[in-house]
């Protein structure tokens, strides 16, 4: 207290100088260590392990892209993210699996065994019909409430694709989901799946930026910052918002397509409402409105698994919990110090 | 600031009004139907509707009262209903750690015990340090309370060592909370009656009665081994109310003047949620776990329904829960200024009400209510460490149902929900309960955006 | 100032990134088994030559059981129990004089996670035999990926009719449910029970019990009269079983797949006034379930597998894994995991190298075993156990339960009817 004061210069070392300086460059350090954190996992890890990962995180790299286009640029917090990407992938693995045992046999759920990328495109198709049902039933909802009727749609998701068993098979998931396939070409080994995700997360970015750049993502700013305003200039605030939704639902499609296929096997586990809240954190994290914010963020995130995985106190088993934890701790911090995220453009 | 908002949407929409009304309508016209066709599944699913319903009731008023204090959803309220649960748990089970097999119970108790220390010491500083400090010597100062709360920790690590003997350990506890309640009660009274001049005599005889109940009490408690549940209750309640209390204080006070928007408040105990569900499941596991019987499992049998004595219990607590909570905001000092402060924290702030202690005993409460709810469900069915997020969810629902805001319009929305849950599968699978409250909220706050009783 | 400050602020940062990939490199050496190494664990199984040296190469193979998630109460006792038959067999001498190692992964139930565990067992630890997993889900999950790989896994305690269908390389030492699913009709009717009605958790183990012992029962005349189904990890059973107990239901038969949920729904039965018959499988027979439900259980039938107790080897090894455990619970599945180690170790000291599938799969079709779970049982060229059979057991009152009888008494073999 004394030393603040008497306007002293703090030595070099002195922890609040240090934190300042932290707290100045934040972005640059967040960049930093996050990066260097991947590579050296790369490295040390080895080929084999950094390619599984880096799948996952093209994955959830689109997920939190796609999410950060409605809570970075409507503001509406949708915890609800995960059922679009449920749909992507219940559909892909509907309608290409090629499971043919007995429970399947008996009438339950018929096969398809559609090519993969047909079936992307119906899958993306259909979470964007649902989007736009959703949105417009969502439309007249913003903040808390929003908030608790998309935990409401998260639940709903999940119940159906869990109860729907004529179409999803319930709780005994499907297997045999087909991988991606363009003429003689099948995405079969994990390096190709890698490539391919990695490109459609590439094009994902590319779209939002595209979209975030051109005069719609600056009318969608202009409605975040303020909606009366944007109403007089003419705009029409629900038919912003409706598109940017149902984009973005299509995005979080697209991932659980890749996801089903990758996976080879889908069930209601994956869309459980807690995934959608990480998602949420995931997206807060990096950084509102930032697209490389939001990349940044779930690539921590898929660190942050495999980091905490040696720790020695943490057990095998509790991997997934201690990350959680880890990411409420972080989601508190962040609120006090910096809501606008690590590299976020916009406060909550 | 949420509601005025939102009234934009509801003034003038007589449709959404009169859609509102044909959704309410309808929904009695089923349950009506259904009753016809047979009665007793129909008083069946009543009587569960009934007691999940007071519990969801419960849930609801807590939270009701939060939000309608400080204008935002504090979510911290279901990690604090797992806390209840978890904390009868750990004081009433042998082998509650088993989620982690290599970590002894001493480490978890140490560490709750120098939270308690810490706790318990910061209070001090906060209440009596600043008083005191004027008038008496610091150091000497410092170091009593420096004892006082190494003391509250140690008898905390005695609790929680001797959980098989929950009555003997806290007796003393008991004894002190008994005497101390009485005392000032009796003071309470006679001050009214006999006025300023007896005022010795009035202490001295307020001394002798909490004396002599606070004895008899811890007396009563060592000789009743039954106490220990009851006791666990009491102890994982407040346990959850001091952490509630300590996060508005030392987390959600801070926040609160940078915040932009309540979704920063949102996000931030949403935070706090998540860390705590993980804690649990890393201190306890993943898997469900049931509670000791209460009251035994015999059903009651009543007009051909049966209930267990239990549920009755739980809807008797909710009932009791809910003429405290309107006595206390309706006919105490405390509730008009929990009022004024939901309606303006800075004229209520100006009119000189001490906000901050206010507000506090509003997060206490709120989340001693959770508590409360969350040992009550894990006591009824059982305790897993998802519970804290879906009674945090159906708490939410009951409470924007019922108009937040609205003590009596938790309490309706509470049971309307437990009720709609239960009616709801009797033609859908039972599968379908989470989407059917769900499907509701969200149709219901499409033409009825303020609830059933908006708060004025 | 700020440009000046910028630069040591980013060697710094540089120096950091190098010193935390330094450190990262140095920890690969004194932690030999956390990283994969492919390459490290294939190579010594090139060469063949025990005798050259002083520690001998063990026998690899792994192992997946449900640790944590539904199957948690058998999972976690089923490691143990091929934990013991790992160090008895290691403890004489080993296998052909070399150890036996078991790698364990989780499975979780589910089988999502059976392929996580499935891929980490035969990609980073280069496993070709693995024995589990415990949930028919799981096992269904990991048992395409095994036939595709040529990969064999004998699975304890798996029971769902479709793994039968699953292919070549996959074995179980465990009676499938079709065989269960008509001792449990069978008896129901003899029972006297025409109308039932039915829960089951939604797994792939409890349907297909479900769904065999329906099918049985209505085949026999009888009807089903309610049927409802419930997600692992619901606790609110009450409104699903009051539409079963309002069909005025002869008997109840309840299919789950954990031992919390099993003893919470016949619990939960009983308190909503239900004093009919109620039918059950292994898991709702298992210590844990009993305890939950305390009385509530008294006259509950369940139709198990049971090792048999009167063999020297089922006692033996009871009594020695109670020894060494301290408790007993859900023998069955104890004796099965037990078992498929010894069956592993006996076709391994055949093959003579961990890495052939193929001579260990052909070794498991010749095979005839006598175990702790019963006499002379082998593989039918599904990979189906033959030789092993289903009993019906009545739960004992509160009181006259112990660790002896397991809560139950065995009333004989289930009946046949027509």
């Amino acid at each position: 207290m004394k030393a603040e004061a008497g306007g002293r210069p703090r030595p070099a070392w002195d922890p609040r100088r240090l934190l300042s300086g932290v707290r100045g460059n934040l972005e640059l350090w967040a960049n930093l260590i996050i990066l260097t954190w991947a590579v050296a996992f790369a490295v040390w890890q080895g080929t084999g392990f950094a390619i599984g990962l880096g799948t996952v995180f093209a994955i959830w790299g689109i997920l939190s892209v796609s999410l950060n286009l409605v809570v970075g640029y409507t503001g509406l917090l949708s915890v609800g993210h995960i059922g679009f990407f449920g749909i992507g992938a219940y559909a892909v693995a509907v309608l290409t699996s090629t499971q043919d045992y007995e429970l399947l046999r008996t009438g339950a759920v018929p096969t398809y065994e559609w090519p993969f990328f047909a079936a992307l495109v119906v899958g993306v198709g259909l979470a964007g019909l649902a989007a736009l049902v959703v949105g417009v039933v969502f439309n007249r909802f913003r903040d808390d409430i929003f908030v608790l009727v998309s935990f409401g749609f998260a639940i709903i998701a999940f119940n159906s694709f869990l109860n729907l068993r004529g179409v999803t098979r319930g709780a005994f998931g499907i297997h045999e989901v087909a991988r991606p396939q363009i003429g003689p070409w099948v995405f079969d080994e994990e390096f190709d799946f890698l490539v391919l995700a990695l490109v459609c997360l590439l094009l994902v970015s590319l779209v939002s930026w595209l979209i975030v750049t051109s005069s719609f993502g600056r009318v969608l700013t202009t409605i975040r910052e303020d909606e009366r305003t944007a109403e007089v200039f003419g705009y029409r605030v629900t038919h912003y918002k409706l598109a940017v939704w149902v984009i973005s639902a299509m995005m979080a499609a697209l991932a659980g397509g890749l996801f089903g296929s990758w996976t080879r096997f889908v069930d209601p586990n994956s869309f459980i409402l807690l995934e959608s809240i990480l998602l949420v954190c995931i997206v807060i994290l990096g950084g509102l409105a930032s697209i490389w914010g939001s990349l940044l963020g779930a690539l921590a995130f898929v660190l942050l698994e495999e980091g905490l995985r040696f720790l020695p106190f943490v057990p095998d088993v509790h991997v997934g919990q201690a990350r959680q934890m880890t990411l409420g701790l972080m989601l508190v911090l962040l609120m006090l110090f910096r809501p606008q995220g690590l590299l976020g453009r916009y406060k909550l | 600031m949420r509601l005025r908002s939102s009234r934009t949407f509801w003034s003038g929409d007589r449709r959404g009004r009169l859609l509102a009304a044909a959704l309410v309508t309808a929904v009695i016209a089923y349950v009506g139907w259904k009753i016809g066709e047979s009665p007793s599944q129909a008083l069946q699913f009543g009587f569960n509707g009934l007691s999940v319903g007071a519990i969801y009731a419960l849930l609801a008023m807590g939270f009701t009262i939060v939000y309608s204090t400080v204008w935002f959803f504090d979510l911290y309220y279901g990690a604090s209903a797992a806390i209840g649960a978890y904390g009868v748990f750990y004081l009433r089970s042998k082998d509650a750690l088993s989620g982690l097999h290599s970590v002894h119970n001493a480490y978890v108790n140490v560490l709750f015990a120098s939270v308690v220390a810490g706790v318990v010491a910061w209070i001090l500083y906060e209440t009596l340090y600043r008083r005191l400090s004027h008038r008496y010597n610091r150091e000497v100062l410092l170091a009593a309370g420096g004892i006082v709360s190494a003391a509250a920790g140690c008898y905390t690590l005695a609790v929680l060592h001797y959980t098989e003997n929950l009555n003997v350990v806290l007796s003393p506890a008991v004894g002190c909370a008994a005497a101390l309640a009485t005392a000032w009660l009796v003071f309470k009274g006679l001050e009214r009656v006999v006025g300023g001049a007896g005022r010795r005599i009035v202490v001295g005889v307020a001394a002798v009665m909490g004396l002599a109940v606070g004895a008899f009490a811890a007396l009563y408690v060592v000789g009743e081994p039954g106490t220990r549940l009851y006791l666990s209750w009491v102890l994982s309640c407040l346990l959850a109310g001091v952490v509630g209390l300590a996060l508005y204080r030392g987390l959600y006070a801070h926040m609160r003047e940078r915040a932009r928007s309540p979704l920063v408040m949102l996000v931030a105990t949403l935070g706090i949620l998540l860390a705590i569900s993980a804690a649990i499941v890393l201190v306890f596991g993943s898997p469900a776990r049931p509670l000791p019987d209460v009251f035994g499992s015999q059903p009651r049998e009543i007009w051909g329904g049966t209930i267990k004595d239990f549920n009755l219990f739980t809807v008797g607590v909710a009932i009791v829960a809910f003429l405290g909570l309107l006595f206390l905001l309706k006919r105490t000092s405390l509730g008009r200024a929990i009022r004024a402060i939901g309606d303006d924290e800075e004229v209520s702030k100006v009119v000189g009400i001490n906000t901050t202690v206010v507000i506090s005993i509003v997060f206490f409460i709120g989340a001693v209510y959770a508590a409360l709810a969350g040992v009550l469900s894990g006591h009824d069915t059982a305790i897993q460490p998802r519970m804290g997020l879906l009674l945090l969810l159906k708490g939410w629902i009951a409470s924007v149902v019922g108009g937040i805001g609205n003590l009596y319009g938790a309490a309706i929305g509470g049971l309307a929900l437990g009720m709609v849950e239960q009616f709801g599968i009797w033609d859908l699978a039972g599968e379908w309960r989470d989407v059917i409250s769900f499907v509701l909220l969200i149709l219901f706050l499409s033409f009825w955006p303020r609830g059933l009783l908006p708060r004025r | 100032m700020l440009r000046n400050a910028l630069i040591p602020r980013m060697l710094i940062s540089v120096l950091l990134g190098a010193v935390m990939v330094a450190a990262l490199a140095c920890q690969e050496d004194p932690t030999p088994t956390s990283p994969p190494q492919p390459t490290a664990t294939a190579a010594p199984t090139d060469t063949p030559e025990p005798t050259a040296t002083p520690v001998p190469e063990p026998f690899t193979i792994g192992v997946m059981e449900s640790v944590t998630g539904p199957g948690e109460s058998y999972g976690t006792v089923m490691v143990q129990a091929k934990q013991m038959a790992a160090d008895e067999i290691n403890a004489a001498g080993g296998v052909n004089g070399r150890p036996l190692n078991l790698i364990i992964e989780d499975s979780k139930c589910g089988a999502a996670d059976a392929i996580t565990a499935y891929n980490k067992l035969t990609d980073v630890d280069g496993v070709k035999i693995i024995l589990g997993t415990s949930c028919s889900g799981a096992m269904l999950g990991a048992a395409p990926l095994a036939e595709q790989d040529g990969v064999v896994m004998l699975s304890a305690s798996a029971t769902n009719p479709d793994i039968a269908e699953a292919g070549d390389y996959i074995f179980r030492t465990a009676i499938n449910d079709n065989k269960l699913g008509v001792d449990t009709g069978n008896t129901m009717w003899a029972d006297g029970a025409r109308t039932i009605a039915s829960i089951n958790e939604l797994t792939d183990y409890a349907e297909g019990v479900r769904r065999t012992t329906t099918e049985r029962f209505e085949a026999l005349g009888g009807t089903v009269s309610a049927a409802e189904s419930y997600t692992s990890d619901a606790t609110d059973f009450r409104s699903q079983l009051t539409k079963l107990t309002e069909s005025n239901p002869d008997a109840i038969h309840v299919a789950a797949q954990s031992e919390f949920t099993g003893g919470t729904i016949v619990k939960q039965l009983r308190e909503l006034g239900y004093d009919g018959p109620i039918y059950a499988e292994s898991v709702v027979a298992g210590t844990q379930a009993l305890e939950i439900a305390g009385a509530a259980a008294n006259g509950l039938k369940a139709i198990i597998p049971s090792p048999d107790l009167e063999t020297e080897r089922g006692k033996q090894f009871l009594s020695n894994f109670r020894e060494r455990y301290g408790f007993i619970t859900l023998p069955w599945f104890l004796g099965s995991a037990y078992d498929d180690v010894f069956i592993a170790a006996e076709c391994l000291a055949m093959t003579g190298d961990d890495q052939d599938a193929d001579g260990f799969r052909d070794c498991l079709y010749d095979l005839t075993y006598s175990g702790a779970i019963g006499d002379d049982f082998s593989f039918d060229d599904k990979g189906e156990v033959v030789g092993l059979a289903n009993v019906v057991v009545q739960v004992l009152p509160v009181a006259e339960r112990n660790l002896d009888n397991q809560g139950y008494e065995i009333l004989g073999a289930a009946p046949s009817v027509q």
